[in-house]
């Protein structure tokens, strides 16, 4: 009898054998995704049947929590099952934009199936192209106000989580003429100005996100006519421009008019222009510049030194008042002038010392604190046409030296900034006279007496000192006086060098010298040593007990003396 | 074939390195000036961390743990200092921003990292030769930049945007503007 896998192996594989036989499976299998919106394609070679349909699974690959790459199982793709044509919508079967996804599809007719397709696999993301954004255009006052909305502006479901990211092309050009288009790139809400009055222009815009490399569709093509420029009112301020030194920001215009006109300035902080929120009523008045007659304005103290501004003027006589002016950009450290550095110089007989202080110091605002100063010295000799030298040095301390004595060099220095491209504005040229190579006979003459007195001076000081601290050394160590013998004979120490001091206080540490020992052993030898051990019993009849290396060199003293 | 291949990538690192060299140097040092003006303000424009949050939990994998600061060549660092400054110009830019956060201080904040991201984009905008290097390699760090702000999205949404969940936020962003200080130093030529 057969086993039981044999008898079941043509069950299996009839159905497959026969899928394999009539159906192939799909073809150049494709996924398109504009926004959210995911589009299967795909070719089939045979030949149309309307009988054959369609359908495709997924899987999701992503990691979880321990990092570790996990699939889920085939789903069947809820839009892409039983399709009679070559192109099926899975949006809704796509949540997860990051992660990765796997789909496949194969041809079903009855019961027949083909085998599966090549697996497909993508990232949402990365493979996702921008649609079209929206466009609004206004015209007033002969410019072009428009409104942008992003490509999936009031949807649910996002591909683009973050409009910072975006980047707008607008391409505009006259509607009846030839003139090539041009292309400008602008924010969410953006004016177009310089265009010719009562024109029809014409406009599409498409977003990008150039880091990534992707360029989205545009919009349709929306078409408007300006409006004749609104002189009639009062003009708008013109040539409005920015100018900065060291900081200090000055806003200034045309002053066009005959009449009485008072101008108002405005600033914008730059990163509301990229909110989706309105900003028009997000304008702040410059404290000072307020219904001001001149015509430029000192906006240093409103804005900080790190970020985008934009500024605008109006006019204003009576109750009439201007449109307001082009708007420009300010980006502080980019429009900023470098002022020239404070220059201090000293010379040598051949080099220059240049001491500098950084632009802006001096009003408390140090250039670098903003800019990554470095700074160039031009140097020439005055006399000469000779061409002029270039010393460039981070440091504020230059040394220039190899110069010629005894002449006028001149020089100049100016601070700049690699980073920024910027080079600052020059110092005011300061000419200075090399010293003399040669040294007169006075001053060497001079020089020797100097230097003879200071060496006396210090001779008799030095030898002076000799004498003294030999003086003091002889009294300490080697004293002229010694002590009497029967004082010496006591053995202390501290007899011969007074000023050394003493381990112990010989007081404390006492027990009765065995001068009966001494007399009992030998009375006849030792008595000039027991007339003395009587005599210094007057002084006490204690003695160091540990002293007995004492009372050996005593001993042996006492026997040369009697010897 | 092969030495013309050579002379072809030598040619392409020469101008690539060539044109954009100064405009690099730009964005090394306003990203440094960037990275310690967002410290100094994430610190000030919430002070301490409020002891009363000290028991919230939030186990975020922190960004440097995904992606390794070493393995970043300079674009690629580029990419990833871009990516990151958009996603939390994002997160600061919501509505439900923390309201006893020091408002002057937000926005200082936000209007640094707003030109920074402007002067990128400028970057990549004259970057052609972005084309055809490390594609994938960028794509791959820009995606894990995106989830992992997807994952701080998600927590705002689920702690319903409490003044709890707002600081550890902020405590994380300072995190990951330490990581972007070590990716600056990639951007040094």
């Amino acid at each position: 009898m057969a086993p039981p896998e044999l008898l079941l192996l043509p069950l299996l594989l009839a159905p497959l054998a026969a899928g394999q036989m009539n159906l192939t499976s799909p073809q150049n299998v494709q996924v398109n995704v504009v926004n959210t919106n995911f589009t299967l394609r795909w070719s089939w070679g045979s030949e149309s049947d309307f009988n054959v349909t369609f359908s495709a699974q997924y899987q999701r690959r992503f990691e979880n929590y321990e990092e570790e790459e996990e699939e889920t199982d085939w789903k069947e793709i809820s839009g892409c099952q039983n399709v009679t044509v070559l192109e099926c919508d899975f949006s809704s079967a796509m949540t997860a934009y990051l992660d990765s996804y796997n789909v496949r599809i194969r041809a079903e007719k009855g019961e027949e199936k083909s085998l599966w397709s090549t697996t497909l696999s993508f990232v949402p993301y990365s493979i996702a192209k921008i649609g079209p954004p929206g466009v609004q255009l206004e015209s007033i006052d002969g410019v072009v106000k428009i409104n942008i909305s992003p490509p999936e502006d009031n949807q649910n479901r996002k591909m683009w989580t973050n409009d910072i990211s975006f980047t707008y092309n607008a391409v505009f050009w006259e509607n009846s003429s030839n003139a090539e288009p041009k292309s400008k790139t602008i924010n969410r809400r953006d004016t177009i100005y310089d265009l010719a009055p009562e024109t029809t222009y014409c406009l599409k815009v498409q977003a990008r996100i150039t880091s990534e490399r992707k360029i989205g569709s545009f919009s349709p093509v929306y078409c408007i006519k300006t409006t004749d420029k609104a002189w009639n009112v009062l003009p708008y301020p013109m040539n409005v421009e920015v100018h900065a030194l060291n900081m200090k920001f000055l806003l200034s215009w045309d002053n066009q008019y005959d009449q009485n006109v008072s101008f108002t300035v405005q600033y914008l902080s730059g990163y509301l222009k990229s909110l989706s929120e309105d900003y028009s009523d997000k304008w702040i008045t410059i404290s000072g510049c307020e219904n001001i007659t001149a015509t430029q304005c000192d906006f240093s103290s409103d804005i900080a030194i790190s970020g985008i501004y934009f500024l605008r003027v109006q006019a204003m006589n009576g109750y009439n008042k201007s449109r307001w002016s082009n708007e420009i950009k300010v980006d502080p450290c980019v429009v900023n002038e470098i002022g020239p550095p404070s220059v201090t110089v000293s010379s040598s007989k051949d080099s220059l010392r240049i001491q500098l202080t950084p632009p802006g110091e001096s009003e408390n605002k140090s250039m670098s604190e903003f800019y990554d100063l470095s700074y160039r010295v031009l140097y020439w000799k005055n006399s000469s046409d000779t061409k002029e030298k270039i010393e460039e040095e981070q440091q504020l301390l230059f040394t220039i030296s190899d110069l010629t004595p005894l002449v006028l060099y001149c020089l100049k220095v100016q601070a700049f900034s690699p980073a920024y491209k910027k080079d600052g504005h020059f110092s005011d040229v300061e000419c200075i006279k090399t010293l003399n190579d040669k040294t007169s006979p006075l001053t060497i003459l001079k020089t020797f007496v100097i230097a003879m007195i200071a060496f006396f001076f210090f001779a008799s000081f030095f030898i002076f000192g000799v004498y003294y601290i030999s003086k003091r050394i002889r009294y300490a160590f080697f004293p002229s006086c010694k002590p009497p013998s029967n004082i010496e004979c006591l053995g202390g120490q501290p007899f011969n060098s007074p000023y050394l001091s003493t381990s112990e206080e010989p007081t404390e540490n006492c027990c009765i010298i065995e001068s009966m020992v001494i007399e009992e052993t030998d009375q006849t030898d030792f008595k000039d040593y027991k007339h003395s051990k009587q005599s210094t019993r007057d002084s006490g009849n204690y003695s160091n007990d540990d002293d007995t290396s004492g009372t050996k060199v005593l001993e042996e003293t006492l026997e040369q003396e009697t010897a | 074939m092969i030495t013309l291949s050579f002379l072809n990538i030598c040619l392409v690192l020469l101008f690539s390195t060539g044109s954009s060299s100064v405009d690099c140097n730009m964005l090394h040092f306003q990203q440094n000036k960037v990275n310690q003006a967002s410290l100094q303000l994430l610190e000030k424009m919430g002070g301490q961390f409020p002891v009363q949050c000290l028991n919230e939990n939030s186990n975020f994998i922190s960004l440097q743990n995904v992606l390794s600061s070493r393995e970043f060549q300079k674009e690629n660092a580029m990419v990833a200092i871009q990516e990151i400054l958009q996603q939390i110009f994002n997160i600061f830019s919501k509505s439900h921003i923390q309201a006893a956060w020091d408002r002057s201080s937000i926005v200082a904040f936000q209007s640094g990292l707003h030109q920074q991201i402007e002067l990128l984009k400028t970057w990549f905008d004259g970057e052609k030769k972005l084309e055809t290097t490390y594609p994938q390699n960028e794509d791959f760090s820009r995606l894990t930049v995106k989830k992992y702000f997807r994952v701080i999205d998600n927590f705002l949404k689920e702690k319903q945007y409490s003044l709890c969940a707002w600081e550890i936020i902020r405590g994380e962003m300072r995190r990951c503007f330490l990581f972007i200080d070590q990716l600056t130093k990639r951007l040094k030529n």
